[in-house]
């Protein structure tokens, strides 16, 4: 086992997600899962290769909003990433929603895999907002989503469709979409 | 080619090529060590740039635990053969990715800040950090081989080999041609100078090339060669003038050197001395020509005047007695003069044969001791001769006394005793008669007079003329009573002289100036003496009939007269006596006359005093 050598969560969460390659395996310990720290460190990290438009955000010093819609699968964890993080001088913070209203102000939103049945609704109601959604299921970027988390040979992946995050006037950083498999079909395709 | 040539060739080219070389290795020296410093600065450069590439580009693979992108970030490198390793650690310092992929773990760092990063023996080294938004995701390390640095050193070597060889060959042909435009005017004028030195042809003339300083000393040297031209030809001028001098001299002419070695001998030498000049030349001068008995002084006299400078025989004329070459002797005359201004000394004498002067002034000796023998032969038969006459003129003289005495006496007798008897006419008759008788009793007394003059022996004592005229004056007042005279004698006049001569020359010049001026109611006589050009005389003056200066001549010859006997009675004997007198004194006497304007008659006595 790897010795914890610094302090932060992140660097824990990528030590342990690095040391353990199979994602399921690491279900043994219980929830919060092994899979769900390397997702909430991706969702934190994410914010670092996307950038909004000036009027995503209320205020110049608005902090950027990490929401999670529907059941939360992280327990303590993407709290605990996200603590005393900034970014571009912007404060990160975790806001669980209740409503799809309250998603909307957020820059990067986490739709649990419990909202499936109601995703299309919530999606076209972020429509025309500069939310950066991600989403679980495999089909999440070609049905209205943007980015959606993927294991391919038990690795984490994700798979960004482009165009929808363009027409929310979101820059995705040419680095992160090497990484990623990328989706251009329109919505509904 | 002289051995000169080829130096001055050499040093120039040494001196172009040294100096264009030294240049070019120092040019490449810095220019090497100014492209490593450069290269390693370039390199290290381009490695941390190219690490920062990297870790820019790998932020995503670490921040999404993207192994294969990482790999592939890192394959890029695989377009620089020179990067041997590099890897990306993540976050706690593990290795991430690796290049080259098959790359054990084990041969990185175990951790990035261990490392420092920098030139190794044969590697670079560079860490770059792999940071998103401020926050640290990784590390990348990259190591390079140096290997680029060694090619590019070689390269530059190989360029230097290249650029030195080719400098070298176009340096050597530039100064090739530099040299020749330097070199070439200074060897024409050395090819110049030499020639001249050698065949002494002073004609040559260096060309002239170039106007710079080459052209400067050419020019200068062509000048110098046009004045020891014309030297050169005004010596060879003088020489063959001194030579014509030389050859054709009557003189011999011999030069001697402060050795005593006979330095020149001319033809006239030649003949004179019977030695052939080329035998002459370098033997010594005293054993040639000098009689042995005088050689020992020529030597002593040569060696002292070299010591002191001194010398008897410099510059004059000498004479002295030669050896010709048969061993006889004749006599020379010789002048010997220092060739002037020629260390050391040279001495070049004139010689004259003088064996015919000696002869003729020997004969002339001798013609004169006949000459003088024979004047006084002749002299002594003239004094005897005159003797006798003087004797005869004496004795004829007195022998007339004694039947003229006997004519005197009768006619006075006649005179006396008959008178009675006797008519005025008779008496008359016998008084001229007795008038005849004494004037020639009177000219037999002066005649005897002058013999006397002549035949005795003069007796020189002091004199008081004042004296002796003053006495003369009394008898003269005697004798003519009436007249009226001033007669001044001046005081104090003395001399030395046969007294009872003097007495009569002042007689005789008294007498004529009492005699001249007895036309005059009050006639003037001065006696003085007088002082002239330093010498002294005493003088006679009236102030009588004088006479004309045109005769003067005249005065002192016997039996001459100026005036008729009626108008003045006289012998003409008197005047002919006081020449003799002061002749036989060493004096000399003179008149000074106008008609009627009286006379001033000068007598000097003393010998000193004979100036004129």
């Amino acid at each position: 086992m790897p010795i914890l050598r610094h302090n932060t969560i992140v660097s824990a969460a990528l030590l342990m997600a690095t040391a353990v390659l199979d994602v399921r395996a690491a279900e043994t310990k219980g929830k919060p899962s092994r899979e769900y720290d390397l997702k909430a460190a991706f969702l934190f990290n994410f914010a670092q290769f996307v950038e909004w438009p000036q009027d995503a955000f209320a205020e110049v010093n608005s902090p950027i909003v990490i929401g999670v819609l529907g059941d939360d699968p992280f327990g303590k964890t993407l709290d605990e990433i996200v603590a005393n993080e900034t970014l571009r001088n912007r404060k990160i913070v975790v806001r669980r929603c209740r409503s799809v209203q309250e998603a909307e102000t957020c820059q990067i939103l986490f739709i649990s895999r419990s909202e499936t049945s109601r995703l299309d609704g919530i999606l076209e109601s972020l429509d025309g907002k500069s939310v950066l959604t991600v989403g679980e299921s495999d089909r999440f970027p070609n049905s209205g989503g943007m980015i959606s988390f993927v294991v391919v040979q038990n690795k984490l992946r994700v798979k960004i469709n482009v165009i929808t995050a363009k027409a929310a006037k979101l820059t995705i950083s040419s680095q992160l979409l090497r990484q990623a498999e990328i989706v251009d079909a329109k919505q509904g395709q | 080619m002289t051995p000169q040539r080829t130096s001055i060739q050499r040093k120039l080219m040494v001196a172009l090529m040294g100096t264009s070389i030294t240049v070019l290795l120092l040019t490449c020296a810095v220019f090497i060590t100014y492209g490593y410093v450069m290269f390693r600065k370039n390199l290290a450069l381009g490695l941390i740039t190219r690490a920062g590439i990297i870790a820019a580009n790998s932020a995503a693979a670490l921040a999404f635990q993207n192994e294969a992108d990482g790999t592939d970030v890192l394959s890029a490198l695989f377009n620089d053969p020179h990067i041997v390793a590099a890897c990306l650690y993540d976050q706690d310092g593990h290795v991430f990715a690796k290049y080259p992929a098959a790359t054990p773990t084990e041969a990185f760092p175990t951790s990035p800040e261990t490392q420092i990063q920098g030139f190794e023996t044969a590697h670079f080294v560079t860490f770059a950090p792999v940071v998103r938004e401020d926050r640290r995701l990784g590390t990348v390390y990259l190591k390079s081989d140096l290997s680029a640095m060694n090619e590019r050193f070689r390269f530059y070597t190989g360029l230097v080999i290249v650029v030195v060889t080719v400098s070298i060959l176009v340096a050597f042909a530039l100064s090739t041609r530099l040299q020749k435009r330097i070199a070439e005017p200074i060897l024409n004028l050395a090819d110049t100078a030499r020639k001249i030195s050698e065949h002494k042809d002073y004609f040559l003339r260096a060309q002239v090339q170039s106007d710079d300083e080459i052209g400067q000393l050419t020019n200068s040297f062509n000048d110098m060669l046009g004045q020891i031209q014309q030297r050169d030809s005004s010596l060879r001028t003088n020489e063959a003038r001194t030579r014509a001098i030389l050859e054709s001299a009557l003189d011999s002419i011999i030069t001697m050197d402060h050795q005593g070695k006979i330095v020149e001998f001319n033809p006239a030498a030649e003949t004179m001395f019977g030695y052939k000049r080329q035998q002459a030349i370098g033997s010594q001068l005293a054993d040639l020509i000098i009689p042995p008995s005088l050689r020992g002084k020529h030597r002593d006299g040569l060696v002292h005047y070299l010591a002191t400078g001194e010398a008897k025989v410099l510059n004059k004329r000498l004479e002295l007695t030669a050896t010709r070459a048969d061993g006889s002797e004749f006599p020379i005359e010789v002048a010997i003069t220092r060739i002037p201004q020629h260390e050391p000394p040279m001495f070049t004498g004139f010689i004259r044969d003088i064996t015919e002067r000696k002869r003729a002034e020997g004969e002339i000796r001798k013609l004169n001791a006949e000459l003088e023998q024979r004047v006084i032969e002749r002299t002594a038969q003239l004094e005897t001769a005159n003797k006798e006459l003087e004797a005869f003129s004496y004795s004829v003289s007195h022998d007339l006394r004694a039947p003229l005495r006997g004519l005197d006496g009768f006619s006075q007798a006649l005179l006396e005793d008959y008178a009675d008897k006797l008519d005025d006419a008779g008496k008359n008759l016998l008084q001229r008669v007795r008038a005849g008788t004494q004037r020639m009793g009177q000219l037999i007394d002066d005649l005897l007079n002058l013999s006397r003059v002549s035949r005795s022996a003069l007796h020189r004592e002091p004199i008081d003329l004042t004296g002796i005229a003053s006495e003369i004056a009394g008898e003269l007042r005697e004798r003519d009573p009436q007249r009226r005279v001033d007669l001044r004698i001046a005081e104090n006049l003395k001399t030395e002289g046969d007294p009872q001569l003097l007495r009569l020359v002042l007689e005789n010049l008294l007498g004529n100036a009492w005699k001249y001026t007895a036309k005059r109611p009050e006639a003037k006589i001065e006696f003085g003496s007088s002082r002239d050009n330093g010498s002294s005389s005493f003088y006679v003056r009236d102030d009588g009939v004088g006479f004309d200066m045109q005769y003067a001549g005249k005065l002192f010859a016997p039996f001459q007269r100026l005036h008729g006997m009626n108008e003045f009675p006289g012998t003409g004997v008197g005047l002919a006596t006081v020449q003799r007198i002061i002749r036989r004194h060493g004096g000399r006497v003179w008149a000074e006359a106008a008609v009627n304007k009286g006379a001033t008659f000068y007598f000097s006595l003393k010998q000193s005093e004979r100036s004129s």
